[in-house]
């Protein structure tokens, strides 16, 4: 069985690994790893949530496949929104389901376990972005892409030819799981005040739902929700990686946008970061 | 102990009945107590209750939301219109909020099982489940019943206007949601009791709750027959809405729509409380 370096190991490996960014990069290599092979624990679980993530793909595959007209609407085809569809539920593995990081954190405050979290020679939001990324990578590879390749079948996914289109639409991704980690750490860490997360977590769900493109294109959506829906950050979590996947955007403006979304998040959420560390009362053992 | 001798059966029929009100009686004070006290904790911050519940309905009427623009953008779906779908989806979900206000416990049973919580139920003088479900009602997830209610509202006037519901509709569209419950509760207490062997229940529940949920908010002709099948049978969800709402709406089928799931509803929670029962014998602690 591989050996995980203790969590002591990660400050020390910074003052010994020379540059900083080397630090930097070992220290999210290794939390990231952490996260990837503590999801491997739950493999049997996983498996009956890709089977309903298997059903949720198939419910919204057939409901559009009965509302979508013949000649399709604007960009999408039937055969489009299928694709839309089956691409949705294979990278929203990624960017929204089975995010741990706002429990962790609710729990971590609950118990009086974050004191010792914030005490660690480790950037906090760091410590939790890289964790969780780790673990999203995880869901993306042993749950997301198996949803994608049952689901292809019906909805017959094409493969993009150019390399180019893969390129951009896995950078559109890999953003898109940043920002949807950062939106859920923001949630997790309302816990320093509020010690109760549900109705924010209800309000994260139901923005990502409809915002974010999931289910449907976000042309569906009456113009004005529309237009607020495609600048806002959760239309990064599916409708944009999905895009660029069906070759209906280019990823240069998308990826520019994405990432001017991760900025502002990380700022924002180092601040609140800050603002909590003052904050902070431990309860708990 | 007085009530305990009456139970024997020399007591004679008078006095089966007798001890059967009385225990009746008796359960229903110390539910009335146990939930009394449940409540007493929830509501000790009501403006977060009131405010989360408000949140919880507007927010959490996504689905409802996604329908609606499907339907204004397309029009009718297999000849359901925007009002049908908003009745089937106030039905479908106003059993979901009946059954989450119950059974509020069954729902986070996974607790129970992981942390070894149910040994403190074992301990108590009444059948683990009644106490199960008397511990807590799940009243900050009243928003599923609201938003039902608030569809219904939204539905009804134009239903009625042009003659599509009337008469004894409304009364049994009443039923339609007492059955959707039972079969709600019946699923619930099923994935609940598989926990005794699985422990985890929390992706079995997405599976088996939420899936079904969703799909049955449309009308089941949108799926081909064979996953149409899977929500009237295996996942019966669709069995308590779907079904009745058919013939209630003239969409189709007869009378008979009203009958399955008034013979199934309690087929179903029968078989539940079997498996629960068989569950309960083989449960074996985690420990604290």
């Amino acid at each position: 069985m591989r050996q995980w370096p203790d969590e002591g190991s990660i400050g020390a490996e910074q003052g010994q690994g020379g540059s900083k960014v080397h630090a930097a990069v070992r220290q999210w290599r290794v939390l990231a790893g952490k996260g990837f092979a503590q999801n491997l624990q739950y493999l049997a679980s996983h498996i009956v949530n890709t089977i309903a993530s298997v059903v949720f793909g198939l419910i919204y595959i057939y409901v559009w496949r009965a509302v979508t007209p013949e000649s399709g609407f604007g960009a999408y085809s039937s055969s489009m929104i299928a694709q839309y569809i089956c691409i949705n539920q294979t990278t929203a593995w990624f960017t929204q389901f089975g995010m741990k990081i706002r429990q962790r954190m609710v729990q971590s405050v609950r118990s009086g376990r974050v004191a010792v979290e914030l005490a660690r020679p480790v950037d906090f939001f760091w410590y939790h972005m890289s964790f969780e990324y780790g673990g999203q990578v995880y869901s993306f590879m042993f749950r997301g892409l198996a949803v994608g390749l049952v689901l292809s079948l019906l909805a017959q996914l094409r493969l993009p030819e150019s390399a180019s289109t893969w390129l951009g639409a896995l950078a559109s991704l890999a953003i898109g799981g940043y920002i949807g980690i950062s939106l859920n750490y923001l949630v997790g860490i309302s816990s320093f005040w509020t010690n109760e997360i549900r109705t924010l977590s209800w309000v994260l769900f139901s923005l990502e739902a409809l915002l974010g493109g999931l289910s449907m294109p976000l042309e569906v959506l009456p113009r004005p929700l529309e237009l607020l829906a495609k600048a806002s950050p959760f239309a990064h979590l599916a409708y944009y990686p999905a895009r660029i996947y069906l070759e209906l955007s280019g990823p240069a403006p998308i990826l520019a946008a994405g990432l001017a979304w991760a900025a502002v998040l990380t700022i924002v959420a180092r601040r609140v970061t800050s603002r909590a560390r003052r904050r902070l009362e431990v309860q708990g053992r | 102990m007085m009530e305990r001798r009456c139970a024997r059966p020399s007591a004679g029929a008078p006095g089966i009945v007798a001890t059967a009100a009385t225990r009746l009686r008796r359960a229903a004070r110390t539910y009335e107590i146990l939930v009394s006290a449940s409540l007493r904790g929830k509501m000790q911050y009501r403006l977060d209750f009131l405010g989360s519940t408000l949140i919880q309905t507007l927010m959490g009427a996504d689905n409802i939301l996604f329908i609606g623009a499907v339907l204004w953008r397309f029009g009718p779906v297999m000849g359901w219109s925007i009002f049908d779908i908003a009745m089937l989806y106030a039905v479908s979900r106003m059993g979901n909020g009946v059954y989450m206000l119950f059974c509020n416990e069954l729902d986070r049973f996974e607790l129970y099982m992981v942390n070894g919580d149910f040994d403190t139920l074992l301990i108590r003088p009444w059948p683990t489940l009644f106490t199960l479900l008397a511990r807590g009602v799940g009243i900050d997830r009243l928003a599923f019943l609201a938003q039902g209610i608030a569809a219904a509202a939204l539905a009804a006037p134009r239903l009625v206007s042009t003659g599509v519901i009337g008469g004894w509709d409304a009364l049994w569209l009443l039923a339609s949601v007492a059955w959707s419950a039972l079969l709600y509760f019946a699923v619930g207490l099923a994935t609940a009791a598989a926990g005794f062997w699985i422990v985890r229940i929390e992706e079995l529940q997405v599976f088996t709750m939420n899936a079904p949920s969703t799909a049955t908010a449309y009308p089941l002709d949108v799926y081909p027959s064979w996953l149409k099948w899977v929500f009237v049978t295996l996942l019966p969800l669709g069995l308590g809405c779907y079904v009745p709402l058919r013939f209630i709406l003239d969409k189709g089928g007869t009378a008979l729509n009203l009958l399955w799931p008034a013979l199934a509803s309690p087929v179903a929670v029968w078989a539940a409380l079997k498996l629960w029962k068989t569950g309960e014998a083989h449960y074996t602690s985690t420990g604290t």
